[in-house]
């Protein structure tokens, strides 16, 4: 299937802690179309950041293969993960990560100079277009936290990534921004035409997307919207 | 609780490697240079007594054995006095000693007789291997047979197996003496000196000896010289010296000079004790102790002086280190007391935290300290009781630094609320010494010390040229000290209104080209409190290390320079024959090696009014060829003026400054005066003109009245040299080839003093000026290289740390890590540039000032300091080279971080 923005076959990830190796990703088989809007669901510790992660290419598989946007990421070397996350991806934090001592506008220029690509828009423009007006020379803690995870998102997007990953990106927000913040996400990550990958686990948050992946200790147990009908069962 | 202790220092091996690194340093440097006082106070010892041949001299205070008064017993003889001060505890060796001089004449041998006075001395062969005073060159000398000098063999034809006949006045028969063995005199100057109290110590050499057993002298010689003595018309002026020579057991002596006196002493009263009224010691041992004992004193003061602010910056570079981490520790701590731990648990695990590292810190530190310690000075040498003290002080220091950089700090943020040490970290009020202006305090104090040391003359020359009575008021050395930290801290509040205000103009629009130096810039300028305690620690590291490397440099330059002063020239040469040498005997001294020789009479008896002075004539043409006449010598007039006077007026004569207060002299005046004739003949009356004054001459350190044209002189009188300067370069170790070419040359048959400007550091030893400060710069050195390295090592990582979030974010983004490396090494390089700038020019102005208050020690004042060029260049190479180091190593670190797992963390 030529529009499958990711493909993960028997993913697997483990992690050794002091009561042995926990198996984070249990074997997920996933498909995700380009373009789509995909929430991943999931208590805490059910793998959804670390699944996230692996799409993102900021963790490797111990088992398993996966693709995304047509590039084998098993087979990447560390240099050559960073240049596929700067050429192709655009993440939003839980915690915003802006860099502090740097201004809105030049926290979202950075991307630009990281990912080596001047977006359509100029920083300051994408930020005034996100209703960040008035705030583009302040620094982080000078915006509030709906107004940092704009920033946030102006920065993921000032690249035209393909693909758009959050974790949580609404976890330290009200939920009237929180709305806002998503809303925002989803208007311009399709104006882009992103394929976007939320992980979250406000229900109120993964009802807006398209498609929802509900994990619970590393599987996939429910798949709202399937991409394609061979891998659609769920493993559960 | 200790297992939670130990485990949390397991566990965190940074920050354990970081706190016990700076304790470790501290500790170091202060047992370093606590046992560098030690070994230098024992090599103070060594090196005070290396010089002295003879211990005591025990004299018969009447030689010819007359008792004290009529009803005094009759005085111990020789032989009964050696055998009592053998038996003394402490004393090594005692043997014997007499001589006399006889008239010219007295010696005859198969060649003819001795023209010169000849001096006869009585010692047993026991002597000659007690005391390194005679070499015996040929043949044996044993009882029963005489040793002759060189020159008397020469002279008499002496040779061994011949016999000599000594005339006594007072014996009818002249005493015929078998030749035993013939011996070199040059190195028995002791031998020679007059016991006289009222020229005591003054140089009476003679080339012409001869040398009986103590039997022989007791039994032949002393009779004559009392049959002489009861005469109307004796022929001897002069009594002969009869003397029990007393060799200590140095071994014995402790290495603190204080201490090493006090046996010395007692010694010395022991001995007195034997005798007393019949004897008189001079104790030459004591008498060198006695300056040495001072100078351990000042020494110590000096060197703690020098080495404290190493110990206060390795301490702040361990509270730096334990800042950096705070971080962490918070993080822990809130766990911790989420989990209900109590406060007071928190603070006895914080207490046993501690502990530990100070124990682990100061094994580390002794070890460190001892390690240098045998580094600089091949092995450790010292008094084990010295040493033990300065472990205990070093572990109290061990103590008191961990105090002051780690638990203090960590208790009070322990009791502190997590949100108001938030606050103060992040929303940042400025730091301190900001607000307080505790630079602006530290600068002020140093003013003031200056200031007073101005007023009340504590930075004018010493009134007097000897060095022995130099004594220095350590209390001014606290000015660099607060120098130090003052102009430091000024410099990097500079430093942060620079960067306030370069931050607003900066505002990059975009990151596409110069990406990396655009994010450090900004990294710097827009939040510089970290790179400004970086700054702080590395400054102060760098400043420390500059100034006592320029000082340790300049203060070798400057003694070497007084010795040259003292010497006069490279070496000095001076005929002890008291013969007349002839005009030729300048061109035998130009040995190779030799760049110029330069003649000198000296007289001590030239009248000035009924005042006996000294005078000097020196040769104008060639005297500044070999001797440096500093223009701060000379009063009213240059160097280059004061020759060409002399060269152009035979009169002309310059006049100490003292002798012209004295008589009222003026430049322009005519100074009248009598010129004493060679061989004892009428004084020559001649009339000088003053045509200068001065304070020193080179060459004269103990000051002479009045120096003259040689031309002008032995016109007057037919007068040879008396002493020879030689210019070989300026190179000790020509100088002391040229020294030994002499000796196998020239010196062979005419007796010579020979001096090097090495001989003279060697025979200043006794002095404050001669003070090791080259070892301890050394030790000093390389502790600041080490603080150095430390102090940009603690802050690359502890960049990493603190911006660890960042950096994996923007790796997280794509960033290249070459560029994400260049960024570390940028901020890093930023500040070590920043450093090596404030830290130079802070530690050479503490270096002039350094030098400035330690003026006093030299007659020749520095004129700025020296620069160790190398010393230096590997200092500030070694910084930036760390610099890179650390930053390549913490981008090791980066790459093997997982991104998740920090991205996660907040």
């Amino acid at each position: 299937m030529n529009d499958l923005a990711v493909r993960g076959v028997g993913l697997l990830r483990w992690y050794a802690t002091a009561a042995g190796p926990v198996r984070a990703v249990d074997g997920v088989d996933l498909e995700i179309r380009e373009g789509q809007q995909v929430a991943i669901v999931g208590p805490s510790g059910c793998g959804k950041s670390t699944l996230l992660a692996i799409i993102g290419c900021l963790e490797p598989v111990d088992g398993g293969s996966i693709e995304v946007l047509g590039t084998d990421l098993g087979g990447l070397g560390d240099e050559q993960r960073a240049r596929w996350r700067r050429d192709h991806v655009g993440f939003i934090f839980q915690a915003y990560d802006l860099l502090p001592f740097l201004t809105a506008t030049e926290n979202v220029a950075l991307q630009c100079g990281i990912s080596e690509r001047d977006g359509a828009t100029s920083p300051r423009e994408l930020l005034g277009r996100l209703g960040l007006g008035g705030h583009e020379d302040k620094l982080p803690d000078q915006l509030s936290g709906g107004q940092k995870q704009r920033v946030g998102i102006a920065r993921c997007l000032v690249h035209r990534p393909a693909l758009v990953l959050a974790d949580e990106p609404t976890g330290g927000l009200d939920s009237v921004t929180s709305r806002a913040v998503v809303d925002l996400l989803l208007e311009a990550s399709a104006e882009i035409g992103a394929t976007t990958i939320v992980v979250t686990h406000d229900p109120a948050v993964a009802e807006r997307f398209e498609r929802t992946i509900a994990l619970r200790d590393g599987r996939v147990v429910v798949d709202s919207a399937p991409a394609g009908a061979s891998l659609a069962a769920p493993h559960v | 609780m200790f297992r939670y202790v130990l485990r949390d220092l397991v566990r965190n091996p940074r920050r354990t490697l970081a706190s016990v690194a700076g304790i470790a340093l501290a500790v170091g440097l202060f047992s370093g240079v606590a046992f560098f006082v030690d070994t230098s106070s024992a090599q103070m010892t060594s090196r005070a007594i290396a010089p002295v041949v003879l211990d005591m001299q025990a004299g018969l205070t009447s030689p010819l054995g007359a008792p004290s008064s009529a009803t005094a017993p009759p005085p111990p003889t020789v032989a009964e006095l050696t055998t009592q001060i053998r038996g003394v505890r402490g004393v090594r060796a005692a043997d014997g000693f007499a001589s006399v001089v006889l008239p010219a004449g007295s010696v005859r041998g198969p060649a003819g007789p001795v023209r010169g006075a000849v001096t006869l001395m009585g010692f047993d062969p026991s002597y000659v291997a007690d005391f390194p005073l005679v070499n015996v060159v040929g043949g044996r000398y044993a009882a029963g047979r005489a040793l002759l000098s060189q020159p008397t063999a020469d002279v008499v034809g002496g040779v061994v197996g011949s016999n000599v006949s000594v005339t006594l006045p007072g014996r009818p028969a002249p005493l015929r003496v078998t030749v035993g063995a013939t011996g070199d005199f040059t190195n028995a100057t002791p031998l020679f000196l007059s016991r006289s109290p009222d020229t005591q110590g003054d140089f009476v050499a003679s080339p012409y000896v001869v040398v009986v057993d103590m039997a022989t002298f007791r039994d032949a010689v002393l009779p004559a010289l009392r049959a002489d003595a009861s005469a109307v018309a004796p022929t001897l002026k002069a009594p002969p010296v009869v003397e029990v020579h007393v060799a200590i057991d140095r071994a014995a002596l402790v290495s603190d000079p204080a201490t090493a006196l006090v046996t010395t002493e007692g010694l010395r009263r022991t001995i007195e004790r034997l005798a007393p009224g019949d004897i008189t010691v001079v104790d030459n041992l004591s008498t060198t102790l006695t300056g040495a004992q001072r100078d351990s004193t000042l020494a110590k003061v000096l060197f703690i002086f020098l080495g404290l602010p190493g110990v206060a910056l390795a301490a702040y570079l361990s509270r730096y280190a334990g800042g950096l981490l705070a971080e962490a520790q918070r993080r822990e701590r809130a766990t911790l007391r989420a989990r209900g731990l109590r406060p007071r648990a928190m603070l006895r695990a914080l207490a046993l935290n501690t502990v530990v590292l100070a124990l682990v810190g100061s094994v580390l530190g002794l070890l460190l300290g001892f390690g240098a310690l045998a580094l600089l000075f091949n092995g450790v040498h010292g008094d084990g009781g010295a040493y033990a003290v300065s472990i205990l002080l070093s572990v109290a220091a061990a103590a008191v630094t961990t105090a002051l950089a780690l638990y203090l700090p960590a208790r009070r943020s322990l009791l502190s609320e997590v949100s108001e040490e938030r606050r103060d970290i992040e929303v940042g009020r400025p730091a301190g010494w900001l607000r307080y202006r505790v630079d602006v305090a530290f600068l002020a104090a140093a003013a003031v010390v200056g200031l007073v040391t101005v007023l009340s003359g504590g930075l004018n020359p010493p009134s007097t040229v000897d060095t022995q009575s130099v004594s220095l008021s350590f209390f001014l050395l606290l000015a660099p000290a607060f120098l130090w930290i003052g102009a430091t801290l000024l410099a990097v509040r500079g430093l942060l209104a620079l960067s306030a205000r370069l931050s607003r103009r900066v505002r990059p629009q975009s990151f596409r080209r110069r990406l990396v130096a655009r994010t450090a810039l900004l990294s710097v300028l827009r939040r510089p409190r970290a790179a400004a305690a970086g700054i702080i620690a590395l400054s102060l590291a760098i400043a420390f290390g500059m100034s006592v490397s320029l000082f340790a440099r300049t203060y070798q330059a400057e003694k070497l320079s007084d010795a040259r002063f003292v010497n006069g020239a490279d070496v000095r040469v001076t005929p002890t024959s008291g013969q007349a040498v002839p005009p030729s005997f300048a061109a035998t001294l130009a040995v190779p090696g030799v760049r110029a020789v330069s003649a000198v009479i000296e007289s001590s008896s030239v009248l000035v009014g009924t005042d006996k002075r000294t005078m000097i004539a020196i040769d104008p043409s060639t005297f500044p060829n070999v001797a440096d006449i500093h223009p701060s010598f000379l009063v009213g007039i240059t160097p280059a003026q004061a020759m060409s006077a002399l060269s152009s007026n035979p009169a002309a004569v310059l006049v100490d400054q003292e002798l012209a207060r004295t008589f009222n002299i003026a430049v322009g005046d005519h100074v009248r005066v009598q010129l004493p004739a060679p061989g004892g003949g009428a004084a020559v009356p001649a009339t000088l003109l003053d045509v200068g004054m001065y304070t020193s001459f080179p060459g004269f350190p103990a000051g002479v009245d009045m120096v003259g044209s040689l031309a002008g002189y032995t016109a007057a009188v037919h007068a040879s040299p008396t002493l020879y300067l030689l210019d070989t370069g300026g190179n000790d170790a020509t100088a002391s080839a040229v020294a030994a070419s002499l000796r196998g040359g020239p010196g062979r048959t005419t007796p010579l003093l020979i001096d090097t400007t090495g001989t003279a550091i060697n025979r200043d030893q006794s002095t404050l000026s001669a003070l090791n400060i080259d070892g301890l710069g050394r030790l000093e050195g390389l502790y600041t290289v080490l603080l150095s390295a430390l102090g940009i090592a603690i802050f690359v990582f502890g960049l990493l740390l603190r911006r660890r979030q960042e950096h994996i974010t923007m790796r997280a983004l794509g960033i290249r890590m070459r560029h994400l490396v260049s960024l570390v090494i940028a901020e890093a390089l930023l500040v070590a540039v920043a450093s090596i700038v404030v830290g130079g020019v802070v530690g050479t102005a503490m270096a002039l000032v350094f030098v400035q208050i330690l003026r006093p020690l030299f007659t020749i004042p520095p004129a700025g300091v020296t620069v160790p060029a190398l010393s230096v260049a590997v200092l500030l190479g070694l910084v930036l080279v760390v610099a890179v180091a650390a930053s390549l190593v913490a981008g090791a670190v980066l790459r093997r971080t997982r991104l998740v797992e920090v991205l996660r963390e907040e």
